[in-house]
């Protein structure tokens, strides 16, 4: 069985993923953000810890794409910006990433309000991140 | 007793998804059991209202089709004596279950990897070098010794 699994996945060796990509994948009710680094990724632990969900998500959104309400995060919008942020529209980077962040989040569990921050992004893996991106001079 | 299989099963009666299996066998009956509400509250952190309706605490009101594959697995072998189903769909947290299914009766399942069944002591029949072992030792010396997780059983 495991011999058959294998040469399957040999046949299909150009399309599997290798590298490390930063995944983000949400609906309405879960959101899941891993990062892969293996060129095979395998999916284990406790039942009942989302790993069918995740799955089966992925499969939704690989035949309906955006159609499937599943949420894609497109990290090209991060690395190329100057690609996306029309100045014709959007007079800084962050009036774009604002409009960005409340385009894609808008009905889901994580809609982005600039005036008054959704509690879903006080977690303390966020705040770990923003204390990782502050010169050494500031604590918090 | 409960009796475990290790490696891979080639039987008629072996079923290799239940996840799959329970989705289109599955009995309104298994679902008002209360050792059924009893694992899924403890296995999904979700209530059974009724054998049609699950209330989850992460994904909302869901059908029985969306409980976990584990939880899903544990009712099958819980409650259907016809089939050897793989709990290898169980995770770590279904194997007290599997304990306490295996006190209440004679049941054989199929296992592809060393759950962890606690410190014991407990008694499992490895059913293929026919020993009772006593506890997590000596299960894990049983089935990495003689090499159980490549063996076919027919």
């Amino acid at each position: 069985m495991v011999d058959k699994w294998m040469n399957k996945l040999w046949d299909r060796k150009d399309k599997i993923l290798v590298g490390k990509y930063d995944i983000k994948i949400y609906d309405n009710k879960v959101h899941y953000h891993l990062i892969v680094k293996r060129n095979i990724t395998i999916i284990q632990g406790n039942s009942a810890t989302g790993k069918t969900t995740l799955i089966d998500m992925l499969l939704d959104y690989s035949q309906l794409g955006k159609n499937s309400g599943i949420v894609e995060v497109d990290e090209n919008v991060l690395e190329n910006t100057y690609d996306y942020a029309d100045s014709r529209y959007y007079p800084s980077w962050e009036r774009f990433y604002t409009a960005y962040l409340i385009e894609r989040t808008k009905d889901t569990v994580l809609h982005y309000n600039k005036a008054r921050i959704n509690e879903a992004y006080l977690t303390e893996g966020n705040l770990e991140k923003i204390r990782a991106q502050l010169p050494e001079q500031i604590e918090v | 007793m409960l009796n475990i299989i290790y490696g891979e099963v080639e039987k008629d009666n072996y079923i290799f998804d239940p996840d799959t299996f329970f989705n289109h066998q599955s009995e309104d009956a298994w679902l008002e059991d209360e050792f059924t509400k009893e694992m899924v509250k403890d296995v999904d952190q979700s209530e059974i209202i009724g054998p049609h309706l699950v209330q989850s605490p992460f994904l909302g009101a869901i059908p029985p089709e969306k409980l976990s594959g584990g939880v899903k697995t544990l009712i099958l072998i819980a409650n259907d004596n016809e089939h050897i189903y793989n709990a290898s769909a169980c995770g770590d947290n279904c194997a007290k279950w599997l304990l306490k299914i295996g006190e209440n009766k004679d049941v054989t399942i199929r296992l592809g990897y060393l759950m962890n069944f606690g410190k014991g002591p407990f008694q499992i029949h490895v059913v293929n070098t026919n020993k009772i072992v006593n506890n997590l030792e000596e299960l894990d010396d049983e089935v990495i010794d003689n090499g159980l997780l490549q063996q076919v059983t027919k």
